[in-house]
């Protein structure tokens, strides 16, 4: 299997440690990962809602990267996602936007066919359960409060997903012994979106801070998300907020840790929010699996 | 040939955009056309008149309306010209007001459509042929489909009547939803005192024919003509023994193991059993799918019911009995269910047992009900309500965009109720609109406002639950504040839908139905009772959302059609069919196939077709597939239609 | 493409809307501010320039009320499309300046997230290229995406 992988700019250029754990552990599981000159997917908060015809126009040059190869466009980040599959989806059917984007993609000699799609790692992996079983060196153990990101979910006519009971994340995280652990409003939104975490960080901090104390009385070992932004939003907020101390990963860094992975070499150690505990916890729970 | 041609102004519905006079002058140039006139009012008693006059003095062989549609007043018309001596069928109508005036702007191109269309109308009346109805008897006897109170009161006004009728259930008793509710809005009147005594005339009634447990299977022929086949299911207690004392139930092994269909899955029963107390007929039913008998042959050493029977009444060999009735006309009452809001998941019914539906709660209220008549949730009193409306209405993405009709005002009496009962309680109405539109309604909306129940605009957007106590979250739109309030049970104001069991029906009879599934009336406003369909009519919940005034109001008028029609010896069967030309069919059967109202049959031994004539409503499918040119309809014969078309291309 | 204030209404099937409150009592952000989404809607309707209003700027794009919405309004999409037409009307949430930046590090570096020196030296250290395999660093592609973004109607109304 051969995706062009679509990092998005917050994996790449402020939390490496998503890029490196994508890569390794999808080189475990023996998917290619190809790059492309992507430019940034561009932000549906910022770019859409300034001028949403050119939120088309990059985000259909970027779709259109890898057509010449045939390959699907694998994402990391529910707003990546967000905005290639919704411009994807727009330009399915809608024939005058596509003639749009294809005028100006054409003044530097792009089309745009729309022949390659974009989709969500998380969706990826659904497919793959047994992949991730037979990679699978430690089981973690852990409890985590699961995070899906609102683009991933929603609008469900684009995405077709259920957006009020989904268990996919759920289910995934249960396949390395990780329990997901109920807690209130679990799929609100993190505050990250709509440009409201640059335009008004202290709204987004409130919201934030909702969440962070439901996640709080869930006792959990850490949060788990698939999306890149929510997963900054949660890590830098703590440290704002100071009162939380609870771990963020992104699923990718989750499983890199049931496979084996060293937490270093996922990136870790970078997070604001001290991963020192939770990787001690993995630790043992990997001595105890070796000693047996 | 001698045809008049009328053009109707429409008051200024058509003359504002169709020049009529010019339209006039290039029709009275038609050879063929005897006389051409205008008038403000073609329908009006004046304008009819002046055909009649014109028929008579000028000796006419045709004429043509233009005017609406032919759906509007081809009957009017076609009634004038026969009290003026002529053949109906000799009456032809052209559309120039929905199909030209209402729908151009232009004037001149719309005097052009409108003289076209005319034009048409006379090269295809010139070919019209006269037809004559034939007549057809009337078997003196109705079918009415389902025994909810609208079904129960079409039964009865039409036995009142002095004609016998059949009552097909296909539950153990009647009495539909109406039989689960304690108390009715807005009066608040016991709905089994005024319920119960109806129920039981109906199964006194010597002209009625009480089928309970019992489904229609198929119906062929058409109006004053059908013959039914109606399936009793089996209950394997024989009727005429039982007594309905109840033994056997409190005997049967599973009392109290199977959740009983009529509390709503809140009470239980046992696998014999009567859905309430009050049912009619008071006879036992043995449940097939959980009887231990009837399922695995065996129950311990032997079956409980049967030691208990003193009556010897209970017979585990009795099987399904088809019973086979003719009828002149159907009544269609088979009502509705209730929305099932699983689908809304934010709302989380099905997750918290405190999150109710209305049906539900309303057993709740009833003494006979799984609690007794105790406001209890769960073994608690509820003191924190809250009531969620518009669950399953309005609401386009479940595809329900219709209102219910019935939500706002039941809630008004189960808060209510709740109020009475729990005099503590603090009971807040989430509501979108308010709509007590009823006699009496807008009167008990405030009378329960009075007694303490708050109303607040702005609909709940999802329910949650924080250390084991629900939230209600909205926003008060009046004050434009979003809140959330705890509660200990939240009801949510379940919608209607046209009943599973309705489907079926609706197939045999080739019922329409409108866009919000519930079976369609033939007119929205001056025939809501009958269908497109000759001799079937519909009453209650079956042709969309309604109260029990309401239907109780249309089952009246659906049984006055029924008794209308029953009536008569004899009706006019139209004589708009089609006909096989035997010479010509080459026996291929395409035809067969097509028939939306099964009304072909073959001929094995000369290898055609033949159609019934009773059975056919002239839809003109078959003639328009036949491949050998062999169906003509009569008044759209090919020539016709031609005649017409050539005209206007 | 322009858009006018009656086709972002009918495009999303606002006057579809029952002023139910479903979409507020939905909405994470309102729960911390002065946002009301169902009068959003109901501004646009009755033709207040609703667009010109700083509560627009408060949504995060959720779509939690757009999924809710028994009309089938699809009212994030109405927010994005009044915060286009505001941007084209000049009027600029008063908090514009940081989406301004990122825009312009969009034009820059093709990111609206740029690298810095300090998480290049993270990169390497955990085994990445220090630059990303990306547009950053592909001059030619760069160069190409700053001629796209020149036609494109952002630069002329994104304040840049
Ligand atoms: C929670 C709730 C509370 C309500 N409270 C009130 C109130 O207080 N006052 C008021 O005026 N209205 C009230 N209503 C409305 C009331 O229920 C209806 O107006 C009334 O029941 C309609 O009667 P119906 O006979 O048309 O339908 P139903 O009551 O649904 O009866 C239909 C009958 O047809 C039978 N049937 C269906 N299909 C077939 C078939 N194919 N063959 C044979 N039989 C079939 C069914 O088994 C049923 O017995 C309430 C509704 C709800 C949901
Ligand atoms: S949820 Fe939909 S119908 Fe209800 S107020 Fe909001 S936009 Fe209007
Ligand atoms: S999309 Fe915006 S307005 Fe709608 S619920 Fe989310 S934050 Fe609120």
């Amino acid at each position: 299997m051969d995706y062009a992988f679509f990092p998005g700019c917050i994996a790449k250029n402020v939390y490496p440690g998503i890029e490196k754990a994508t890569r390794i552990v999808f080189e475990k599981m023996n998917v290619g990962l190809h790059d492309y000159p992507y430019s940034c997917c561009p932000p549906p908060g910022v770019v859409a809602c300034y001028d949403k015809d050119t939120w088309y126009a990059l985000g259909a040059r970027n779709l259109a990267l890898s057509e010449p190869d045939n390959r699907d466009i694998m994402t990391i980040c529910a707003g990546c996602y967000g905005t290639l599959h919704n411009v994807w989806h727009e330009l399915q059917h809608n024939d005058a936007k596509r003639a749009y984007v294809n005028e100006h993609l054409g003044r530097i000699g792009m089309t745009y066919k729309g022949t390659s799609r974009p989709i969500h790692f998380v969706d990826l992996l659904d497919g793959m359960r047994d992949t991730i079983t037979q990679n699978k060196e430690v089981d973690l153990d852990l409890r985590v409060a699961v995070h899906y990101g609102c683009h991933y979910l929603k609008p469900t006519t684009v995405t077709g997903e259920n957006s009020e009971s989904p268990m996919l994340l759920d289910e995934i995280v249960g396949l390395v012994g990780c329990k997901s652990i109920p807690f209130k409003d679990r799929l609100t939104c993190c505050g990250a979106g709509g440009g409201v975490m640059s335009g008004e960080p202290e709204l987004s901090l409130k919201i934030m801070e909702r969440k962070l104390k439901n996640i709080k009385k869930a006792d959990v070992d850490c949060i788990v998300n698939i999306c890149s932004f929510c997963h900054m939003n949660f890590d830098q907020s703590q440290k704002k907020l100071e009162s939380f101390d609870i771990p963020v990963l992104h699923l990718n860094q989750l499983l890199g840790l049931a496979f084996g992975v060293k937490h270093k070499h996922l990136g870790l150690h970078m997070n604001l929010v001290s991963t020192r505990d939770l990787v001690k916890k993995v630790k043992g729970a990997k001595k105890g699996r070796d000693e047996e | 040939m001698k045809i008049g041609v009328y053009v109707c102004h429409c008051g200024v519905n058509i003359s504002n955009t169709v020049d009529v006079q010019k339209v006039i002058s290039e029709v009275s140039a038609l050879p063929t056309v005897a006389v051409c006139r205008d008038y403000q009012y073609m329908c009006s008693d004046p304008g009819q008149e002046m055909i009649a006059k014109d028929i008579r003095e000028l000796g006419l062989d045709r004429v043509v309306v233009a005017a609406c549609s032919p759906r509007m007043h081809e009957p009017t018309f076609r009634g004038a010209v026969e009290a003026a001596g002529m053949n109906p069928y000799c009456f032809e109508m052209a559309n120039i007001r929905e199909q030209c005036s209402w729908v151009h702007e232009d004037k001149e191109q719309a005097t052009r459509k409108a003289a076209d269309l005319v034009k048409s109308s006379v090269a295809r009346a010139a070919l019209l042929e006269p037809l004559n109805s034939t007549e057809v008897p009337v078997t003196h006897a109705a079918l009415v489909i389902g025994g909810g109170i609208a079904g129960i009161q079409t039964a009865l006004d039409i036995a009142n009547s002095g004609y016998p009728v059949y009552l097909v259930e296909k539950d153990p008793s009647i009495g539909g939803h109406m039989a689960q509710f304690d108390k009715t809005f807005p009066t608040l009147d016991c709905a089994a005192c005024i319920l119960t005594p109806k129920m039981v005339d109906v199964a006194r009634h010597p002209n009625i024919e009480l089928l309970t447990y019992s489904e229609v299977e198929s119906i062929e022929g058409s109006v004053g003509n059908f013959h039914v086949r109606i399936r009793k299911k089996p209950r394997y207690v024989n009727v005429s023994l039982c007594t309905g004392c109840g033994s056997c139930a409190t005997a049967c092994r599973l009392v109290g193991r199977i959740p009983s269909e009529f509390d709503m899955g809140l009470g239980k029963r046992g696998a014999i059993y009567v859905p309430f107390p009050q049912a009619v007929p008071l006879r036992y039913t043995i449940d097939p799918e959980k009887c231990l008998m009837l399922k695995h042959g065996k129950c311990g050493t032997s079956p409980k019911c049967v030691d208990a029977c003193d009556r010897d009444a209970i017979d585990f060999s009795m099987t399904e009995e088809i019973l086979e009735v003719d009828v002149g006309a159907i009544v269609v009452a088979t009502g509705y269910k209730e929305f099932d809001p699983t689908i809304k998941r934010e709302y989380k019914y099905g997750t918290f047992k405190n999150v109710m539906t209305g049906l539900e709660l309303e057993r709740i209220f009833a003494p006979s009900g799984p609690t007794g008549g105790k406001a209890l949730i769960n073994g608690k009193v509820p003191k924190k309500i809250v009531f969620v409306s518009c669950v399953g209405s309005r609401d386009k993405r479940i595809g329900n965009p219709y209102c219910s009709r019935v939500c706002c005002m039941y809630i008004a009496k189960q808060a209510h109720l709740l109020k009475e009962k729990i005099p503590d309680a603090d009971i807040t109405v989430m509501y979108t609109d308010m709509r007590a539109f009823g006699k009496g309604y807008e009167e008990f909306y405030e009378r329960v406002q009075k007694e303490g129940i708050k109303y607040r605009r702005g609909n709940a957007a999802e329910v949650y639950e924080e250390d084991g106590v629900l939230h209600v979250r909205a926003e008060d739109t009046l004050m434009g504040e979003p809140y959330e309030l705890e509660a200990d049970l939240v009801v949510l104001g379940t919608g209607l839908e046209p009943s599973d069991a309705a489907d079926a029906i609706g197939h045999m009879l080739h019922l329409s139905r409108s866009a919000d599934k519930f079976f369609l009336e033939a007119h929205p406003k001056l025939r809501p009772v009958d269908t497109v369909i000759d001799g079937v009519f519909l009453a209650g919940a079956a042709q969309g959302p309604k109260d029990i005034p309401d239907t109780v109001a249309q089952a009246s008028g659906a049984a006055s059609h029924v008794v209308n029609l029953l009536s008569k010896d004899v009706i006019l069967a139209e004589p708009i069919v089609a006909e096989v030309n035997t010479d010509v069919c080459a026996g291929c059967r395409i035809c067969e196939i097509l028939c939306p109202y099964d009304a072909h049959a073959f001929d094995e031994e000369r290898n055609v077709m033949t159609i019934n004539k009773a059975i056919c409503k002239g839809c003109g499918s078959c003639a328009a597939a036949c491949p050998s040119g062999a169906i003509a309809m009569n008044h759209f014969r090919d020539s016709q239609i031609v005649a017409q078309i050539l005209e206007v291309i | 493409m322009d858009k006018t204030m009656d086709d972002i209404i009918r495009e999303g099937n606002a006057y579809a809307c029952i002023q139910c409150g479903r979409c507020t009592g939905s909405c994470p952000s309102g729960r911390e501010c002065g946002l009301r989404t169902r009068k959003i809607i109901h501004m646009a309707r009755v033709g207040i320039d609703v667009f010109k209003t700083e509560e627009l700027w408060d949504c995060t794009t959720c779509f939690t009320c757009q999924e809710r919405c028994p009309k089938e309004v699809k009212i994030t999409d109405i927010i994005i499309e009044l915060r286009n037409l505001a941007v084209k009307n000049s009027y600029y949430p008063s908090m514009a300046d940081v989406p301004k930046i990122i825009i312009q590090n969009l034009y820059r570096t093709g990111n609206g997230q740029p690298l810095s020196p300090e998480v290049s030296k993270l990169r390497s250290i955990i085994g990445l290229d220090k630059e990303p395999n990306d547009i950053a660093k592909d001059k030619e592609a760069l160069a190409d995406f700053q001629k796209l973004l020149d036609g494109l109607p952002l630069m002329r109304w994104g304040g840049i």
